[in-house]
């Protein structure tokens, strides 16, 4: 602390020291709205973050559950009362045998068993049958093949099909009393080569897939792919005035701030299904960044010229004024975590997918700091929308942006893809806020680049 | 109800306690608000920033030294933040052609309050930090640099800068008024 007093310094501490005013109570009513506003909008972000979190992972959750539960009919299970096949002594499908054979994914094509059936009846050719696989897995009553009396193996990738090639013998119970189906090729494809009635779980080959043309999948099960991308991007920004006297402000602000190479990055998991439809949500993020240049001109020689007359008196004086300018640069950066939810649609051509999305982007986060021209007299001045100390200019969430891209992928091998997806997204409202005399919104064009890897 | 029994309110959030600590000592940080604020209207915006802040960290307080000295550290500060991170530009004012004048002994009685914040409110930003902080508050220059994110040698010049400043609205006050 100092000691020396200054006479100008004495007399500004002893005039204003102890200086008391009344207090100014309407503050105190701004003080109470503020932190009250402050405490809301508390809970109606930490509301809303649960609830998009909650949202996401409910589609996501929504999208399995779909695509899992997209198997054979019921209809189609063998153990339908018919000629000869009888599943159970009232002839019925029993539940507790297809609900694991529908899990199983392994359900026969019944009609063509049955239909199979009738044609080995009238056929004089020896009926395909196949063994009873003993496995517990499921529990059933006792099933009766008919026309089954001695068996040889015809089919070395299922050795446990066998055919019988004696004479029909009445009825053979089955001693298993737990058995699982496995998939029976359909018999336009497969003529009567043989009629597997039961197969173990273990045992069952996969059919191949037919070409689909559409994304990869298994089983007729969706594909679930997580994909991480990143990339540049471009932007758009308009600013566009509240009010007519803002015109000026809105045109200045949009020559002084240059927009510069951005970018983003993106963690997504998609859940692809047979016919080509897609969900697609996880986590963005967003990067934009801006410069705010600033020119200031500082007289540096004023020259004054007198004009003398013909009678060599002064007439009038030029005056030549040099200016020095001084440019001021600084760096403005918006940053921003989004959630995205995407619907999309695939095409295969062999190792090449094509995809297109459209969905959008729910902010979560968004921080911006740097420096703008201020409205009443056009310096610079910093903004951060996070600190509560300087001039409020941005939000603290921008809200939904619209997204549309287009996946270009490369299958380098069977789990995993090199893709490129340049996109296109709309931020629909205001980066500033409500009360700021300007609108602010970009177009951002980018591209992003990276790895897609099967589940 | 005791200063104590008020700040333990104020941490349970009891808005009476709040609303009486307010009154209390807003008006002496109104004070000091309107020394460092360019109008009455920035003067409002700071106290009511301070005592956001105030309400906000009351818990941090830990009953050491004067709850006023605390509250008032907390005014200056937000004041400070207000002026020094908003503008950017350094100020540029031709003050070196002001005479040094000196003060007249008399003039403690030419000038009350109101005058005297006049006179501060005039200065440009930095100078009437620097010589808030400096010449009231008592803060020495490095002190000073430090809060505010400055050079010693920048803290003096703008200190001399505002004191010759003064003295010219001081002197050209006292001519008027004599």
């Amino acid at each position: 602390m100092k000691n020396d007093k200054h006479p100008i310094d004495d007399l500004f501490q002893r005039g204003l020291n102890q200086h008391d005013v009344p207090p100014p109570m309407h503050v105190w009513e701004r003080i109470e709205d503020q932190r009250g506003r402050r405490h809301r909008s508390k809970l109606v972000l930490m509301r809303q973050k649960v609830s998009i979190i909650s949202s996401a992972a409910a589609v996501l959750l929504l999208g399995v559950w779909l695509g899992w539960s997209d198997l054979p009919e019921l209809g189609s299970f063998p153990l339908v009362g018919g000629d000869g096949i009888a599943a159970t002594p009232a002839g019925e499908s029993d539940p507790l045998l297809e609900l694991p054979a529908k899990q199983a994914g392994i359900l026969p094509d019944v009609k063509a068993i049955i239909q199979h059936k009738k044609n080995v009846d009238a056929a004089p050719a020896p009926l395909a049958t196949a063994p009873i696989a003993m496995r517990a897995e499921t529990t059933a009553p006792a099933i009766v093949v008919k026309g089954v009396t001695e068996t040889k193996t015809i089919d070395a990738a299922h050795p446990q099909l066998k055919i019988n090639t004696g004479e029909p013998a009445p009825e053979l119970p089955v001693i298993a009393e737990k058995v699982a189906f496995a998939p029976v090729p359909r018999l336009e494809e497969n003529r009567l080569k043989h009629l597997p009635t039961s197969l173990s779980t273990l045992d069952a080959a996969p059919l191949p897939m037919p070409e689909t043309g559409c994304a990869r999948f298994s089983e007729g099960r969706p594909a679930i792919f997580f994909a991480v991308t990143a990339g540049p991007s471009l932007l758009g920004r308009s600013y566009s005035s509240k009010s007519g006297e803002f015109v000026d402000y809105a045109r200045q602000r949009a020559n002084s701030e240059k927009t510069r190479l951005s970018y983003g990055a993106n963690a997504r998991l998609s859940i692809v299904f047979p016919w080509g439809g897609a969900i697609r949500s996880g986590v963005g993020f967003t990067r934009f960044n801006e410069e705010l240049v600033h020119r200031i001109s500082n007289i540096k020689q004023v020259t004054i010229t007198q004009i003398y007359g013909p009678n060599n008196n002064v007439i009038g004086a030029d005056t030549l004024v040099a200016y020095k300018d001084t440019v001021l640069r600084f760096a403005n950066q918006h940053q921003m975590i989004d959630i995205p939810l995407q619907l999309g649609y695939e095409v295969r051509y062999n190792k090449l997918t094509l995809a297109a999305n459209a969905g959008v982007n729910i902010n979560v986060v968004y921080n911006s700091s740097g420096s703008y021209l201020e409205s009443d007299d056009l310096l610079p001045a910093r903004f951060d929308n996070q600190d509560p100390d300087l001039e409020p200019v941005y939000k603290t969430n921008v809200g939904l942006s619209w997204q549309a891209s287009l996946g270009l992928h490369y299958q380098l091998n069977d789990r995993l893809d090199i893709m490129a997806e340049p996109y296109l997204r709309y931020y629909t409202n205001s980066f500033t806020r409500d009360d700021y005399p300007l609108s602010q919104k970009y177009l951002v064009g980018g591209v992003g680049v990276g790895l897609r890897m099967l589940l | 109800m005791t200063e104590h029994e008020l700040i333990q309110g104020c941490v349970r959030e009891d808005r009476h306690c709040q609303q009486e600590v307010f009154r209390l000592y807003a008006g002496k940080m109104m004070a000091v608000c309107l020394r460092y604020a360019r109008h009455r209207m920035e003067a409002e915006d700071i106290l009511q920033d301070a005592f956001i802040k105030v309400f906000d960290h009351i818990h941090r307080f830990e009953n050491k030294g004067s709850f006023e000295g605390w509250i008032r550290r907390i005014v200056v500060n937000t004041a400070l933040k207000f002026y020094s991170r908003k503008k950017i530009t350094n100020e540029q004012i031709g003050v070196e052609h002001l005479p040094e004048v000196a003060v007249e002994p008399e003039a403690y009685q030419f000038f009350d309050e109101e005058e005297l914040l006049g006179f501060i409110s005039e200065l440009p930003d930095g100078y009437r930090l620097v010589f808030n902080l400096y010449a009231i508050e008592g803060y020495n220059h490095k002190e000073i640099a430090e809060m505010l994110g400055i050079q010693e040698s920048t803290s003096r010049s703008q200190l001399v800068k505002a004191r010759k400043m003064l003295q010219a609205r001081v002197t050209a006050a006292q001519k008027i008024a004599v």
